[in-house]
Order: C-alpha cells, then sequence, then structure tokens
C-alpha cells in the first residue's frame, strides 16, 4: 500500500510542469552559483599561494640586517579559503584576508573583499549553500503545501479514508515521495562532488566535513519538508497552507536572522574601534610591571656574570629589553583582541540558540563552519598567524641576545638566521573542534526535524477529510 | 468611470477594509516593523554621531598633548624615543596628530544602513599610504555585514510589498470564484475603476505608515548635520517618499495585472509570491553571480604581493631615492638633511612604493569600476534593487555620497602631506602644531543627487506603468476577463 501511495505522489510530481520547471530553475541556479563561487574560490586560492610564497621569498631573501629590523620588516599571513569555500562562502566576503605580522604588535586584520565588490548589499547571496538552506525549501513548500490540504479540497481525502486506508500512511506515503524526491535531486550532486574531492586528493578531514554537511542538509531540508505536510495536513486550502508556509520561509530565512543578529550584539556587546585601540593603547602605556620585570632581569644576569654593569655581558641585554616588551605586549593584545573576538563568538552561539526561531540560522552557521568559511576558523586563523608573529620575535630577539654589541659594533644577521624562521604554514581547525563549537547548531537541527515528527504523526492519527 | 461614483467604491472599500482582519493584521505587522527598524536606526545613528565626536575629541586632545610636550621638552630639556618625539614633523605628521575626517550622517541615516556597515564614516589621515588609512575601519562582526541590518529600507524593501500582495491576494479573485464579477462590473463604471477602487485603499492602508516614519526619522534625528542643511533634508526627504511611492505602486501594479489575469485565488496568490521571490530575492542574487562571473573582483592578496615587491626594491635603494629626490628639490638639500635621515628616507622610500604601485592601483581600481558600472546595470532588472539603492542614496548612506567623501580624504590626504613632507626632509625640529591643515567636510552639492535620483526612481516607475499598461490592456477586453473568470 504505501509503495501506491509513493509512486502515485511521485507520478504525480512528475506530471506537474511548474514542479518540474522550478526544479529545472533551481538546478540552473545551482549549476550557476556554484560555477561562480567555485571560480572565486579557485582565483582566490590561487592567489593565496601566490602571495604567501612570495612572502616567504622575500623574508629568506633580505638584506644583512639588524634582527630587529628584520622583525619590524615583518611578514604578511595571508588567509586560504576555506576547505569547501566552494559549496558556502559564508563569510569569507566579509571576513579581512591579510595579517601583517611585525615587532610589537599584533595588527588587525586588513580587507574584506565585500569593501571591493561594488555591488549592492542586503540582499541573499547566491551560494550552493544557500540554495538548499534557502531556495530548496521554497521549492518543498510549494510542492508539500497542496499535498494533503490539496486532497481535502478536492475530497479524494474523504475517499482514501472511506476506502479504509489509515491516515497515518496516507501521510507517511506523501512524506517518503517528498523524501524520494530530495534524495533523488541532491544524493547525485553531493556523490559527484565527493567523487570530485576524492580526485582532487581531498583529505579525510574533508571528506568528514562534507559528509557531516549531508547530514546537516538533511536534517534541515527533512526537518522542513516535515514542517509543510505538517501544515497542509492542518490547512483546509492549499492556499492557506501555501500562505502560511511562505510566511514562515520568510520570518525564518529573511526576517528573522537579522532581528536575532540585533538581540545577540545587545546580549554580548563587543567594543567600537575607538574603544578597542584606545584599550590597546593604554595597555601597552601601562609598563611599570614591564619595567619591574626588566630590572629583575638585568639583577639575575649581572649576578649570574658576576659583572656590575649591562654593557660587560657577555649577552645583548636589548634584547631582554625587546623580548619583555614583547611579553608585555601580547598580554594587552590577549586580553583586548580576546575580548573582542570572544564576544564575537558569543554572538555567534547565541544565533545557533535562537536557530529555534529561524534554523536557517542554525544551518547556515553550521554550514559555513563545515565549509571553514566562519568566524571560527577566522579566530584561528588570527590566533595562528599571532603565534607565529610571536615565534619571529622570540626567534630575533633570541639571535640578538646571542651578539653583544661591543666596540660600537651594530650585529648584522643574515639568511641563516632568516631560514630558521619556518613559512607560515596555515592548517584550518579540524572537524572536531568545528563540531564542538556547533554542538547547540546540530541540536537546534535535530530537534527541527524530531518536533514537526511527532506533531506530524500526532495530527496524522485524527487526519480529517 | 465618473468621479462621484469612485469616491463611492473608495468609501465603500474603507469601510471593507476596516472591518477586514487581515487588514488590521497587516497593517499592525508593518507599524511594528517599521518602529522597531526606525528605533535600531536611531539608536544606531547617536551611536554613530557619538563615536564621530569622540574621534575627533580624541584627534584635538592628541595634538594638544603633542604640543605642550614639545614645548615642555624645548623649554625643560629631556630625553624622548626619536620615535615619539613630537618636536618630529614625521612623529607628528604619522602617529601623534593622525586625523580621523568624519563622514557626518544626514538627517535621514536613521533610515538606511545602506553601505554604511562595510564603508566606515570616518577615516583616518596621516603620513601613512594611503592603500595603508584605507584599510582601517570600524569593528563589526562580519555576520552583522553578511546578514544585512533590520532598518526601515528592509522593511520596505522585503516586507511591505510581501503585506501588500497580501491583502491584493484575493483581488478580484474572491468575486471570480464567487461568480460576483459580471454582477459587480455592471454595477460599476468599468472593470478597470472598480479594481482601482479595491487596490488603492489597500495600497494607501501601508504606504501612508511607511511614509509617516520617513517623515518622523529627520524630525527625531537631530544629532546629524551632514547634509548641508533644510534644503537637502527636505529634497531627500522627497526622493526618499517618490521612491517608497514609486516602489510599492509597482508592486500593486503588479497585483492588479494578475488580478486581471484568469487565474483562481490560489493560482492568483502563488504568481503573486512568486513575483515576489523572483524580483526581492531571485533577480538580486542571480545578477550578484552573473556579476561575479562577468567581472570578477580584484584580489587584494594579489595586490598586496605586489606592495611588497615594490617596498623590498624602493628600500634596497632608500639612500639613492633621497639622493634623487634632493637632486630634484636642491631648495631642501640644506646643510640639516642628513642622507642617512631615516624619517627622510623612510618619506621618500614610501613616496617611491606608491609611484611604483601607481599601475597596480589604477588596475585594481579600473577593475573595481568596472565592476561597479556593471553592477549599476543590474541593478535595472529589479525594481527591489532599483529601490534598495535610491533609499540608500537619498538617506545619505549610498556609494556615491561615500566616494564624493572619500574624494575629499584624498584631497585632505594630499594636503596633509604637502604640509608635512617638506618639513620632514628639512629635519628641522616641529613646533607649527597649531598650522595642521584642518579637514572640514563638504556636503554633497543636490546637483549631483538629482540626476542618480532620477534615474533610479524613473526606473522604478518604468516597471510600475509596465504592469499598469499590462493591466490596462487587460481590463479593455473586459468581456474575455470575465467570460474566463
Amino acid at each position: 500500500m504505501i509503495g501506491r501511495l509513493v509512486h502515485k505522489e511521485l507520478t504525480e510530481l512528475r506530471r506537474d510542469g511548474r514542479a518540474l520547471g522550478m526544479l529545472a530553475i533551481l538546478l540552473l541556479l545551482a549549476l550557476g552559483a556554484g560555477l561562480s563561487a567555485w571560480q572565486q574560490a579557485r582565483v582566490q586560492h590561487q592567489a593565496w599561494h601566490a602571495a604567501s610564497e612570495g612572502e616567504h621569498a622575500r623574508w629568506l631573501e633580505q638584506d644583512a640586517k639588524h634582527p630587529h629590523a628584520a622583525a619590524h620588516y615583518g611578514v604578511y599571513a595571508f588567509r586560504p579559503p576555506g576547505p569547501l569555500a566552494a559549496f558556502d562562502p559564508g563569510l569569507s566576503p566579509y571576513l579581512p584576508v591579510t595579517v601583517w605580522m611585525e615587532a610589537h604588535r599584533q595588527n588587525e586584520a586588513l580587507y574584506r573583499p565585500a569593501q571591493d565588490s561594488g555591488s549592492a548589499g542586503g540582499f541573499v547571496a547566491l551560494s550552493p549553500a544557500v540554495i538548499s538552506g534557502a531556495l530548496l525549501p521554497l521549492l518543498l513548500l510549494l510542492l508539500a503545501a497542496p499535498m494533503i490540504s490539496g486532497e481535502r479540497e478536492r475530497g479524494t481525502l474523504r475517499q482514501l479514508l472511506a476506502q479504509g486506508v489509515r491516515p497515518e500512511r496516507i501521510v507517511l506515503g506523501k512524506g517518503l515521495a517528498l523524501g524520494m524526491l530530495l534524495l533523488l535531486l541532491l544524493l547525485p550532486l553531493w556523490l559527484l562532488v565527493f567523487a570530485g574531492l576524492l580526485l582532487g586528493g581531498a583529505d579525510g578531514d574533508v571528506l568528514l566535513r562534507w559528509s557531516l554537511l549531508a547530514v546537516a542538509a538533511a536534517l534541515f531540508l527533512g526537518g522542513f519538508s516535515l514542517l509543510c505536510l505538517l501544515v497542509s495536513a492542518c490547512c483546509r486550502q492549499s492556499r492557506s497552507a501555501l500562505l502560511v508556509l511562505l510566511g514562515i520561509w520568510a520570518f525564518g530565512t529573511l526576517v528573522a536572522p537579522r532581528g536575532v543578529m540585533e538581540w545577540a550584539e545587545a546580549r554580548h556587546p563587543t567594543p567600537s574601534a575607538l574603544e578597542f585601540r584606545q584599550a590597546i593603547d593604554a595597555g601597552l602605556a601601562d609598563g611599570a610591571a614591564r619595567e619591574r620585570r626588566i630590572e629583575a632581569r638585568a639583577e639575575a644576569l649581572l649576578q649570574q656574570y658576576g659583572v656590575d654593569d649591562l654593557a660587560a655581558l657577555p649577552v645583548n641585554f636589548n634584547a631582554v629589553r625587546l623580548q619583555e616588551g614583547e611579553e608585555h605586549g601580547n598580554r594587552v593584545f590577549d586580553a583586548v583582541f580576546g575580548q573582542l573576538h570572544d564576544g564575537y563568538l558569543a554572538q555567534e552561539r547565541w544565533l545557533q540558540g535562537a536557530g529555534w526561531l529561524a534554523p536557517f540560522l542554525a544551518f547556515h552557521g553550521l554550514s559555513s563552519g563545515l565549509a571553514g568559511s566562519d568566524l571560527l576558523h577566522f579566530r584561528h586563523f588570527v590566533d595562528s598567524a599571532e603565534a607565529h608573529r610571536r615565534m619571529i620575535q622570540q626567534l630575533m630577539n633570541d639571535a640578538i641576545y646571542q651578539q653583544p654589541e661591543t666596540d660600537g659594533r651594530r650585529y648584522l644577521a643574515g639568511p641563516e638566521l632568516w631560514a630558521t624562521v619556518p613559512a607560515f604554514d596555515y592548517r584550518p581547525l579540524g572537524v572536531g573542534d568545528v563540531m564542538a563549537f556547533y554542538g547547540m547548531g546540530w541540536a537546534v537541527l535535530l530537534a527541527w526535524f524530531v518536533m514537526p515528527l511527532l506533531a506530524l504523526m500526532a495530527v496524522a492519527r485524527r487526519l480529517a477529510p | 468611470m465618473t468621479a462621484p461614483w469612485n469616491r463611492t467604491v473608495l468609501l465603500g472599500e474603507w469601510r471593507l477594509l476596516w472591518r477586514d482582519p487581515a487588514a488590521w493584521v497587516a497593517l499592525v505587522l508593518l507599524c511594528l516593523a517599521l518602529l522597531g527598524a526606525l528605533a535600531q536606526g536611531l539608536a544606531r545613528e547617536q551611536a554613530l554621531a557619538a563615536s564621530l565626536a569622540q574621534w575627533a575629541d580624541t584627534d584635538e586632545a592628541h595634538m594638544e598633548a603633542a604640543a605642550d610636550l614639545a614645548q615642555r621638552l624645548e623649554r625643560d630639556g629631556g630625553e624622548i624615543s626619536n620615535f615619539r618625539d613630537p618636536r618630529n614633523a614625521d612623529v607628528v605628521g604619522r602617529r601623534l596628530g593622525v586625523q580621523h575626517l568624519a563622514l557626518p550622517s544626514t538627517r535621514l541615516g536613521a533610515l538606511a544602513v545602506g553601505q554604511s556597515d562595510l564603508h566606515p564614516a570616518w577615516h583616518p589621515v596621516s603620513l601613512e599610504s594611503r592603500d595603508r588609512l584605507l584599510a582601517e575601519g570600524e569593528l563589526t562582526h562580519p555576520r552583522r555585514l553578511a546578514l544585512g541590518r533590520f532598518d526601515v529600507s528592509f522593511v520596505v524593501v522585503f516586507i511591505a510589498p510581501l503585506l501588500l500582495l497580501g491583502l491584493l491576494a484575493s483581488v478580484p479573485a474572491r468575486e471570480r470564484e464567487a461568480g460576483m464579477l459580471p454582477w459587480v462590473v455592471m454595477q460599476s463604471g468599468g472593470f478597470g475603476s472598480w479594481l482601482m477602487g479595491r487596490v488603492l485603499p489597500r495600497l494607501l492602508l501601508l504606504l501612508i505608515p511607511v511614509l509617516i516614519v520617513g517623515t518622523l526619522a529627520p524630525l527625531l534625528q537631530m544629532s546629524s548635520d551632514g547634509t548641508g542643511g533644510e534644503g537637502q533634508t527636505l529634497a531627500r526627504g522627497l526622493l526618499w517618499s517618490a521612491q517608497v511611492t514609486g516602489y510599492l505602486l509597482f508592486w500593486a501594479a503588479l497585483a492588479l495585472w494578475v488580478g486581471t489575469l484568469p487565474l483562481d485565488g490560489a493560482r492568483s496568490a502563488l504568481a503573486l509570491a512568486f513575483a515576489w521571490l523572483l524580483f526581492v530575492v531571485l533577480i538580486p542574487s542571480v545578477s550578484q553571480v552573473a556579476l561575479d562571473l562577468a567581472h570578477p573582483q580584484p584580489s587584494r592578496m594579489a595586490y598586496v604581493d605586489a606592495m611588497r615587491s615594490a617596498t623590498d626594491l624602493a628600500r634596497a635603494e632608500g639612500s639613492d631615492t633621497l639622493a634623487r629626490y634632493l637632486e630634484d628639490h636642491p631648495e631642501l638639500a640644506g646643510e640639516t638633511v642628513n642622507l642617512e635621515d631615516f624619517f627622510a628616507q623612510r618619506l621618500l622610500v614610501q613616496q617611491r612604493v606608491e609611484a611604483e604601485l601607481e599601475p597596480l592601483s589604477a588596475a585594481f581600481e579600473g577593475q573595481r569600476a568596472a565592476r561597479a558600472r556593471q553592477a549599476a546595470w543590474m541593478r535595472l532588472t529589479s525594481p527591489a534593487l532599483l529601490t534598495m539603492d535610491a533609499l540608500a542614496d537619498a538617506a545619505g548612506t549610498g556609494e556615491a555620497r561615500h566616494r564624493h567623501f572619500m574624494a575629499q580624504v584624498h584631497g585632505f590626504h594630499a594636503e596633509w602631506r604637502s604640509f608635512f613632507h617638506p618639513r620632514v626632509l628639512s629635519g628641522e625640529q616641529f613646533f607649527d602644531h597649531d598650522q595642521v591643515p584642518g579637514f572640514v567636510y563638504e556636503p554633497e552639492p543636490l546637483r549631483q543627487l538629482w540626476p542618480r535620483s532620477a534615474l533610479l526612481l524613473g526606473s522604478t516607475g518604468g516597471f510600475a506603468l509596465l504592469f499598469a499598461w499590462l493591466a490596462l490592456r487587460r481590463c479593455r477586453s473586459l468581456p474575455k476577463v470575465i467570460g474566463q473568470g
């Protein structure tokens, strides 16, 4: 019986020219968006590769100079596109692409690509992820809204029930038909990309990310399909079902995310640029503790080497001053940058929690997280760059420390020192960290699937003709 | 069709609307959304004005502190690092005296965020290169930028049409389904005028609150003065109101046209919902994809890469660069200039880098400009795109006003450099803290705003006229319409 019901639904869907037309449009859109996102990710990857290699080569090819001059010359770290950025560019257009790592200062990351975009803001930016999360639900609601309410309007639901078909089976048949349609539409695309990733040499982490994306999409789209059937089962007219679902879609996709973001910002305020820079300047200016540490180090070294003048030390005390300055700065940067990024991530968690109101937010967050184009990955990049900057400073200061400047001669380092600094080789976060951060998002998606399912089961038992 | 009949129809419709719960729901939803968005906008503008004032105060305090310290050091003597010495023109021009130039909001700023989220309302100016200064900006959560703001423009462009279409979806499908349409039309002065009578009150019901909010915003936003006076505020307010009216007229005309098609209620509602999706979601998104494919964004990474190479080249020839500069400017080659002078060398190396980068910058800007031109054409594909741009433009948060501000920033940057460069190169001690140039923002003249707004408004009006004309054509074939019904 179920098989016949599913077959009947699929036949009706196949015969419905509008459904096929919309499906074709959606596939074309997905193709265009995928092509555009892939092209952008490819160009970004090439630019990232060239710029990163160029930067390291420039570091290695420096002339002979004092290590501190090299520390000031610095290195630019470039943010690579996320491993699945072609599927979901996520926040990439709004995340800065580079950080300048120099002595004394953790600089803010620079250049958001959206600033050079020159196009109108405020509209939905199309990508395969947005098509899955925003447009595919639209197609689903157009298809599913009349599934039960339409039968009721035409009187065929009464006929089916009169023939002794159990209402749960009718609903199950429609649900399975919708699920099979989704599967037929998405599974080949998913397999195609999976094969592409395998052939392209993607590692296990990327393949796992892609698989988890499929699970997230299945939960989100499955939940939305169930909600559509629930509304259709509750409405007497297909028009009412359609309008209710369109309202839910517009609210959840367009209105709620913006409203919830305002709420998250009010709940977890972050400093303005002025406050941020003032906090850094104030922290750096407060150097009493640093001076005390420098004095203590001086006394210890004088004792260790049994001399009474810093100039008589067999090591270069300037390096101690420089390194203490770095340590002092690092504490300030950890506090101020930490406060900013923690605030942003708290807002992100708040948004995930608000996925109860707008599951699109939960899906979008998870999708960009798994694609590596979210704020969590960006923070990891910034932290990695900062760790690299500190490592460079330490290496340069250690080299200065070993070279006491006597007789007015200034130490000039050469290629052998530059070669001790490895290239900035950024590795994105592991998928385990992503899963841990997005725990709430997963919970919301799971609930988003289970709750309509339970409600639909309850409604199906009392389905009125 | 006679005027008294129109009045009768309109009054009848008002009475019907008064008793229609759907109309009340739509009105309350719209008012809540508008008031929420306006409150957010006013709070944002207040915070922005406070932030700009704080920047100005901080800049002034820094310059005064630098002047005081310079006097004190000169008078009392004392040790200070070369890189913090306020008697050094380079240190003042590059660090201690940095000026943050402000783009004040217009009195309509609370109505639309526009591009102001992406392009900050202030820019620092110092001796640093233009690229380095432009990279600085306000700290904003990237997801905030990606999602967009819940502002009045969003309510107008996304929500108001949905509510309007919801009210118009059953016009005249309900009468057609009930078989009353021939009777209704026979009673009236014509199908078109009857339809207008049904559409107009519903349009006004939603348009009036939007226009009230548009009028309230400049009255409540007293802190801004970036428009250049009451005349500009009035002109911008009129443009904003005209654009909103044109946009909602477009949706009403579209609903009118769909209403004349031989569709039942469900199909009519579906067609209107699809039209909303098409114009508000699909076309803007697809046009963005088309833009990305046709004009890929220039890469900042490649730009930084090239900039670093040019910097290396210029640094390697630092002393030569200074020597060549002094050959060209012998008046500066006094006894105080030292070929090993760090500050002078740095300045000239920076100039050399900028000269090296000029072709790259020009290419980058050219690519950006070509993309922006293409994006401007793309706006013509949807009234939603046109309106979003037009509302931001009228509110003073669009690209064009920001470009006008940036031209002034670049001008002031040049002025700043021409003030400091000779002083840095001469190497003499600097005590002219009170003579450094000051910035006064020149509001964008109305003559630049009118043509842009006219184009956007005209294009939106064109869309409205197109659908009104289609609807009128259908109305003329009245017997056919009723017959199909």
